[in-house]
C-alpha cells in the first residue's frame, strides 16, 4: 500500500536508470518541440498564400475569370483563417513539450524536486490538451459524416 | 525548495516521486492511455481504408508508365512504413501508461523505469517521424507534383 505521508506518497525515486531514460526523453522531446514550432511557423506563413494558390488552382481553371476572382478571395480568406487556427492549436502542445524538456533537463542537472514536478505538470498538460483536441476532432468528424450521409440520402433520387 | 548539494550527499540523486508529482503523473498516464488507444484505432482504420481504396485510386489514374508505377510502389511502401512506425509509437505510449501506473500502484521501481523507457522510445520514434514529415513537406513545396 502507498505511504500516505504528505511528502512522499510513493517509494519510487529517480534513480540512475530512470535518469538515463528521462535525459534522453527530454532531449528528444525538445527536438520534437522545435520541429513543431518550425511546422507551426510554416503553416502560418503558408496560410497567407492560400488565396493565390487557390486562384492558380487547376480546379478553378474552367470558370470565368470574374468568378475565379470571387471564389479565390472568399476561399482564400477561409483557408487563411483555417490554417491560422490550425497553427495556433498546434502551437500549445509544442510549448508544453518544450517546457517539459527544459524543466526536466534542469531538474536532472540540479537535482531539483520542484523543477521535476513542474516538468511532470507540463507533460500532463500536454497529454490533456492533445486528448481534448482529439475528442473535439473525432466528434466533429463523426458529425460531418452523419450530416454528409443524411444529405447524400436526401439528394439520391428514388 | 529541495536543492540538495550533490557533494554533501553520498547519493547522486535525491529526487523522488512525491505527492504532487505522483498525482500529476497519474493524470498524464490516464490521458496517454486514451491517446494511445485512439491513435491505434485511428491509424488502423486509415490503413484499412487505404488498403481497400488503393486499387480503385490506381485504376482511376489509367495506364501508368513503368517509371510512374515504380515511384508509386516506393511511395506506398514508404507510407506503410510511416504508419507502421506511428502504430509502434502508439503501442509504446500504451506500454508507458500501463507500466508507469503499475509501477506507482505497486511501488515497483523496476516496472516504473520500464514505463519511462517506453516513453523514451515513443518520443524517439515521433522525433524521427516529425523530421521525415517536415522534410517531405519542404520537398513537396519545392518540387510540387
Amino acid at each position: 500500500m502507498a505511504d500516505t505521508t504528505q511528502n512522499s506518497l510513493f517509494e519510487l525515486s529517480i534513480d540512475h536508470e530512470s535518469v538515463g531514460y528521462l535525459t534522453e526523453t527530454a532531449r528528444w522531446s525538445k527536438f520534437l518541440a522545435i520541429v513543431g514550432f518550425v511546422t507551426c511557423g510554416l503553416i502560418a506563413i503558408f496560410s497567407f498564400f492560400a488565396g493565390s494558390f487557390l486562384a492558380n488552382s487547376p480546379v478553378l481553371a474552367a470558370y470565368p475569370a470574374a468568378e475565379v476572382q470571387t471564389m479565390s478571395t472568399i476561399g482564400g480568406a477561409f483557408l487563411t483563417v483555417l490554417y491560422l487556427i490550425i497553427a495556433v492549436v498546434y502551437f500549445f502542445p509544442c510549448l508544453y513539450l518544450y517546457r517539459y524538456s527544459v524543466r526536466m533537463k534542469e531538474a536532472l542537472n540540479t537535482n531539483d524536486q520542484v523543477k521535476l514536478n513542474q516538468s511532470l505538470k507540463n507533460q500532463k498538460m500536454l497529454f490533456r490538451y492533445v486528448g481534448i483536441v482529439t475528442i473535439i476532432a473525432v466528434s466533429l468528424e463523426a458529425m460531418a459524416l452523419i450530416i454528409f450521409g443524411v444529405a447524400a440520402m436526401l439528394v439520391t433520387p428514388r | 525548495m529541495d536543492t540538495a548539494n550533490v557533494q554533501d550527499n553520498p547519493e547522486l540523486l535525491e529526487m523522488h516521486l512525491d505527492y504532487d508529482g505522483g498525482n500529476t503523473l497519474r493524470e498524464a498516464v490516464r490521458w496517454s492511455k486514451f491517446l494511445s488507444i485512439v491513435g491505434i484505432a485511428g491509424i488502423g482504420l486509415l490503413l484499412a481504408v487505404g488498403l481497400i481504396a488503393t486499387p480503385y485510386v490506381l485504376n482511376g489514374y489509367g495506364q501508368l508508365t513503368p517509371d510512374s508505377e515504380g515511384i508509386i510502389d516506393v511511395l506506398l511502401i514508404a507510407l506503410a512504413l510511416y504508419f507502421g512506425a506511428l502504430i509502434a509509437a502508439a503501442i509504446l505510449l500504451l506500454r508507458f501508461s500501463r507500466l508507469t501506473k503499475k509501477g506507482m500502484d505497486h511501488e515497483d521501481q523496476h516496472i516504473f523505469n520500464r514505463g519511462l523507457k517506453s516513453l523514451r522510445i515513443t518520443f524517439m520514434i515521433l522525433g524521427i517521424l516529425s523530421c521525415l514529415s517536415l522534410l517531405g513537406l519542404l520537398f513537396s513545396l519545392i518540387y510540387p507534383m
